[in-house]
């Protein structure tokens, strides 16, 4: 092993790959079935955390960052400056094998820019996949990017050997991707997400007869939006999100504030995207997915963007108020999820306490609902909040101290 | 009338040994000499009240095991496994819990009731202890030695080694390992698919051998690898030391590689 050379290409390819915000290593059923290395942990696990409390869980690298396209938003992009390097496959099984040894990851994502054409690029990701599944017997965790244009050959080679595969649409509007990046399309993406998605049911469909047939990508596949590049709306943004989980099968769509990396003439001028507005699109994400919100009960035509001064569901009951409050004793499962302040878990806790009796405001104290903020928009079956039905008084109440302090800056800005 | 073990007048203090099958033998006395709870504590020193009877009960395997035939009956394997793990946060708090939870089982009471500050204090400690077992399935920092063994240290603030065993014996599979828990002074070694516990030995003139153990050749150029991607993939920019901790606390990090002088 030669170290200082090995050294530069980490630090240059794990650089250039951190701009990739996806981080799961969830969602696979894989197990140590040949007395090899690793053993898939369903529920993820972070084994460290940045200095931004962000979480390291997969050794995230490119395979290389030398690229034929020119993509604005890209810090890899054909016409930037950069130190180029690039890794060779047994550098790369070496480095994952030595580092899952120690405990140190849950396994590979593994990324590339393009370089030479699609398939070229795409075998040699497969490949070290493939090494390291067949000749190393590992067993942890591996998340390949599909590289847009690639033979459904080798994608399909690609779904066998990975947990997760991956395809980043980046910018959210067809029309603005063909302005940032002229030689993407969203088609280019969505065409192997839509053979993955097939795939991977018709391979589960097989296996729940056929308990031999090959595991397929078994944590399914996930993309990435980049928000504040372009002035796609959070509307925009969400839509997309909401017909890539509902139509493609998606586990995962990632939101990933733009960050100046750029000087290209094609991105904005701009400071860095909010981090509160990633937040909030996250925030929104969950609401659709686990919550039964739809893309309209969040946003409008005339409302296309996320209020930053409160989280989504609680800027919800503030614009409907008619249906508060809802009554802990008897909502449904559906309202009670409505209710700002209350989670998935909370809501739980209460329907399986309502049997027993009677549930009191002490009780959901200790379950852990949020009374600061749900306080408003419950009922015990008596009084009610007097500020329940007058939105804009409640408001000021329900933003978070901090915001509060910004929010009388800007005004006297 | 109330049943004559939960009469507070009659309530005095319980010590034991610490072990599970002692906390089943406790709930076991409890019943038959119909005296409640007080207190459940390992040490006799924990109890300063000097007014109160003190019983200490002393471990019993045919006690334990009727209590457990009869809890598993009433409760199912599922829950007594979430009492067992409440154990080991070792704590006289929660072995008070443990053993209210199994009396109120044991009479009928509602055990899925949430509201009731035992069934929800329970299912609270279960979770701070999944907790701590979690974090040291992704803290652990394993060192390749000269002589083929992985050894790591590890401090938590729960007993969860045995917790974490299941998950290192399927992981590493193909490896020799020994996680030593530094605190409590024992550690767990696997080897070829079998996990076994070993005591620390504190004997200077012991006629042992000292092992001259170190660090594999290669070790080195891996941790140095390792800090290297660490460094690369940080945001300074967007520096926030307060989530950082708030996802991996402080007391972690001397047992982290890449964490350890910071």
């Amino acid at each position: 092993m030669n170290e200082a050379r090995l050294t530069e290409k980490l630090s240059v390819l794990a650089d250039a790959a951190k701009y990739d915000v996806s981080c799961a290593s969830s969602g696979s059923t894989r197990t140590n079935h040949n007395g090899g290395l690793g053993n898939a942990s369903k529920m993820g696990i972070c084994h460290s955390y940045t200095s931004d409390g962000r979480c390291v869980s997969l050794l995230k690298i490119l395979l290389t960052n030398h690229c034929i396209f020119d993509c604005a938003y890209c810090v890899s992009r054909r016409s930037n400056d950069v130190k180029r390097a690039a890794f060779t496959v047994e550098e790369v099984v070496d480095l994952t094998m030595n580092f899952y040894r120690r405990n140190y990851i849950e396994g590979l994502f593994l990324s590339s820019g393009i370089f030479k054409d699609a398939d070229t690029t795409m075998e040699r990701l497969v490949r070290v996949a493939k090494e390291l599944r067949t000749v190393h017997k590992f067993n942890g965790y591996i998340h390949l990017k599909t590289i847009p244009g690639a033979s459904e050959t080798l994608i399909h080679e690609a779904g066998l050997w990975a947990d997760r595969l991956s395809i980043n649409i980046e910018i959210p509007s067809d029309a603005e991707l063909q302005r940032v990046a002229p030689e993407k399309t969203h088609e280019q993406a969505i065409k192997p997400m839509r053979y993955l998605h097939k795939t991977i049911i018709g391979l589960k469909e097989e296996r729940a007869v056929v308990k031999r047939a090959p595991l397929f990508a078994p944590a399914g596949q996930s993309t990435q939006l980049i928000v504040g590049a372009t002035p796609d709306t959070d509307r925009t943004i969400l839509g997309l999100a909401n017909g890539l989980y509902k139509q493609h099968g998606l586990r995962r769509v990632y939101y990933s504030g733009y960050v100046p990396i750029s000087t290209d003439a094609r991105m904005p001028a701009t400071g860095s995207t909010p981090m509160v507005r990633e937040n909030r699109l996250y925030q929104s994400d969950w609401l659709l997915r686990f919550y039964g919100f739809d893309v309209n009960d969040l946003l409008s035509e005339a409302q296309p963007l996320l209020d930053l001064d409160l989280d989504p569901k609680t800027a919800y009951a503030l614009r409907n108020p008619e249906l508060y409050p809802v009554d802990v004793n008897d909502a449904s499962r559906e309202m009670l999820l409505r209710v700002p302040g209350i989670g998935q878990k909370s809501v739980g806790l209460i329907l399986q306490a309502r049997r027993h009796g009677r549930v009191r405001l002490e009780h959901l104290k200790r379950m852990g609902v949020v009374i600061r903020r749900a306080r408003f928009f419950l009922s015990f079956g008596g009084a009610t909040h007097a500020l329940v039905h007058r939105p804009d008084r409640l408001r000021p109440h329900l933003i978070a101290p901090l915001r509060q302090k910004a929010a009388q800056l800007d005004l006297f800005a | 009338m109330r049943p004559a073990w939960s009469v507070p007048e009659r309530a005095r203090h319980y010590v034991y040994d610490g072990s599970w099958p002692g906390l089943l033998a406790v709930v076991f006395t409890v019943f038959s000499e119909e005296r409640p709870v007080l207190s459940v504590v390992r040490e006799r020193s924990q109890i300063t009240d000097l007014f109160t009877e003190v019983r200490e009960v002393s471990t019993d395997d045919t006690q334990a095991t009727r209590v457990m035939d009869r809890a598993r009956n009433l409760l199912g394997a599922s829950r007594i496994r979430e009492l067992w793990y409440c154990h080991r946060a070792e704590r006289a708090e929660v072995d008070r819990l443990i053993a209210d939870f199994l009396l109120l089982a044991f009479t009928g009471g509602a055990v899925n009731d949430v509201r009731d500050p035992i069934v929800l204090g329970l299912r609270q400690w279960r979770k701070h202890v999944s907790h701590e077992k979690h974090q040291m399935e992704a803290f652990v920092r394993f060192q390749e030695n000269s002589d083929g063994v992985w050894t790591a240290t590890i401090a938590p603030a729960y007993d969860v080694l045995p917790l974490i065993a299941t998950h290192f014996r399927k992981r590493y599979a193909d490896m020799e390992w020994l996680i030593a828990d530094q605190r409590r002074e024992y550690g767990l070694h696997h080897r070829a698919g079998i996990v076994s516990p070993v005591q620390f030995i504190h004997e200077p003139d012991s006629a042992l051998p000292t092992p001259h153990v170190q660090a594999a050749a290669h070790e080195h150029a891996y941790v140095k690898l390792w800090k290297t991607y660490f460094r690369s993939v940080d945001i300074p920019a967007r520096r926030n030391l307060k989530l950082q901790m708030q996802h991996m606390p402080k007391r972690h990090w001397k047992h982290m590689v890449e964490m350890v002088g910071k």
